[in-house]
């Protein structure tokens, strides 16, 4: 029998991730190269301003550089996907009326390939370990956990948005301002530990302060906040997950008639 | 509950249980100069949801064949196929299916040109819901069926309207599906491909395939619909043999649709943009 579902589709699905891929790099004489040297030139620049033109202010651990890149990567994909999640359906509407596939087909499909995307750039925290020879210890398994933390908040926060930008076009604008807004909010360029004591509790909402913590506690284990920072992140990336599919389920006939 | 999805202890092939739907329409209105300065002063909205169904329950039992036609609007029969396939979900009440329905509702548009024949069958397969091994595994059926011999590696843009309609059609059926909803699409091709499309669909049919069939002429619903449904004004106007459905929409309003424009490409491959907004920070 006939079934359709996410799952049964993963053939099919991974098979238009492959070529998503090849497409964005097919053209470029570098390939997949890129996706390690656009990430270098960000996190590069940044050092450079930060740590050389600043004077080397205390943002956060020593090397400094490989602070910045353990955090810039994930940060990276979060921002791509999520920007990439506001034109998943509207890329896509013309196939919704004769698609049998599920109608968030098409936001799982942008999230897989953006983190694809992230796996390719992880050497560059090899290349920026061994260029500073600084080496993770046993905490690095939390790298992972945080990984899982974040792709379900993707999941849920992709839902969201990818299902208010077809219905409100100006939400996509919306989404890019709080994107920019959150880059400076979030511990990227910065250590967790400088923020105030009266605004970490206020800091913790936002989910990817630990996440990016968890992502570096394993080179610098005195980055780690208490478990309830950890168990707070971890509840509102859950918190976006419910929400962004319970709205996902209340605009999808909305979304179905628009297409 | 995902939108397509089946129940398989469900007795018929398909129920409208109470469904209502309402559709955002774009009203055309006449006249222009003055009297559009003075609607869009007044914020007088050119898109209206219009009441397309209203409490409309039916049941479609398996191996039926059912024309469907409608008294005012074409696009009212368009509705109730993709509220069969699921690919448009009701406002109120529920339709419930045995099987996966397969729609089949743009033909040559589903082609796009600038892939291979042999790529579009793997978009259009997965489209439909197979995986790229059922496709691989069916694809020597698809390319004998539809007769692509030497064209199944080569671009699609040289691919004549008609042979597109014909892979499409190929391809819904090697879905292996037990329910199709057509529009415009039961037979297509030239006299020698629709004999063959006939032979298909009618042994299909003798298996138990259930069809609802729209958009197609008086001749072709004679000849393969046993049951015909009439809808308008929101509701069903009439459930009954498709003589007497043509009788009361007239013989002559029911005729085979036109195919959509050449160009109108699906763009499942082609997302509108990919763009990296990381830049923005």
């Amino acid at each position: 029998m006939l079934r359709v579902s996410i799952w049964r589709s993963r053939q099919a699905l991974f098979l238009l991730v492959r070529r998503d891929l090849s497409q964005k790099y097919r053209k470029l004489r570098l390939g997949y190269l890129w996706a390690i040297l656009e990430p270098l030139g960000m996190s590069v620049t940044m050092w450079f301003v930060f740590e050389i033109l600043l004077g080397g202010r205390d943002m956060g651990q020593q090397p400094y550089y490989l602070f910045l890149t353990v955090a810039i990567l994930p940060w990276w994909w979060f921002t791509s996907g999520i920007s990439s999640s506001t034109r998943a359906f509207v890329g896509f509407s013309r196939t919704l009326p004769v698609s049998v596939l599920p109608t968030q087909f098409s936001v799982v499909r942008v999230l897989i390939t953006r983190t694809f995307d992230f796996l390719f750039s992880l050497p560059l925290i090899v290349f920026a370990m061994l260029v500073t020879w600084t080496f993770p210890g046993i905490n690095i398994g939390f790298f992972l956990l945080a990984f899982l933390i974040q792709l379900v908040l993707m999941y849920g926060l992709s839902l969201l948005v990818a299902s208010w930008s077809f219905l409100v076009p100006d939400f996509a604008r919306i989404v890019r301002i709080i994107l920019r807004a959150a880059f400076y909010l979030s511990p990227v360029l910065y250590s967790l530990a400088l923020i105030p004591d009266e605004a970490r509790s206020a800091a913790a909402l936002n989910p990817l302060a630990g996440i990016l913590t968890l992502y570096r506690v394993g080179w610098w284990p005195e980055e780690h906040v208490a478990m309830t920072g950890y168990a707070i992140s971890f509840g509102v990336a859950l918190f976006f997950l419910i929400a962004g599919i319970v709205t996902f389920r209340r605009l999808e006939h909305r979304i179905l008639k628009e297409a | 509950m995902a939108r397509t999805h089946c129940d398989p202890h469900l007795v018929n092939a398909l129920e409208f249980d109470d469904v209502s739907l309402m559709m955002p329409r774009t009203r055309r209105r006449k006249g222009g100069g003055r009297s559009g300065r003075l609607r869009r002063l007044a914020r007088e909205s050119s898109r209206v949801n219009e009441q397309v169904f209203a409490g409309i329950s039916l049941a479609v039992a398996p191996g039926d064949s059912v024309a469907l036609m409608a008294k005012d609007r074409k696009a009212d029969t368009v509705e109730l196929i993709r509220l069969a396939a699921g690919t448009l979900v009701p406002d109120h009440g529920h339709v419930r299916r045995r099987d996966v329905v397969i729609p089949i509702l743009r033909r040559a548009g589903l082609i796009n040109a600038k892939l291979t024949v042999r790529q579009n069958i793997f978009v259009v397969g997965i489209m439909l819901g197979m995986s790229p091994d059922e496709i691989t595994e069916r694809m020597d059926w698809i390319v004998a069926t539809a007769g692509l011999g030497k064209s199944l590696d080569g671009y699609a843009r040289s691919c004549p309207p008609e042979l597109r309609r014909r892979i499409v059609w190929t391809v819904s059926m090697a879905t292996g599906a037990r329910a199709f909803a057509t529009q415009g699409s039961l037979i297509v091709g030239d006299e020698g491909y629709r004999e063959i499309g006939w032979a298909h669909v009618e042994q299909l049919k003798s298996d138990g395939v259930t069809f609802l069939v729209a958009g197609q002429n008086a001749h072709v619903m004679e000849r393969f619909c046993t049951r015909a449904i009439v809808v308008g004004g929101g509701g069903v106007l009439l459930d009954g043999s498709v003589a007497e459905a043509l009788a009361l929409v007239g013989r002559a309003q029911v005729q085979e649709d036109d195919d959509e424009a050449v160009e109108d490409e699906v763009d499942i491959l082609d997302p509108r943009s990919e763009r990296d907004d990381w830049r923005a920070d």
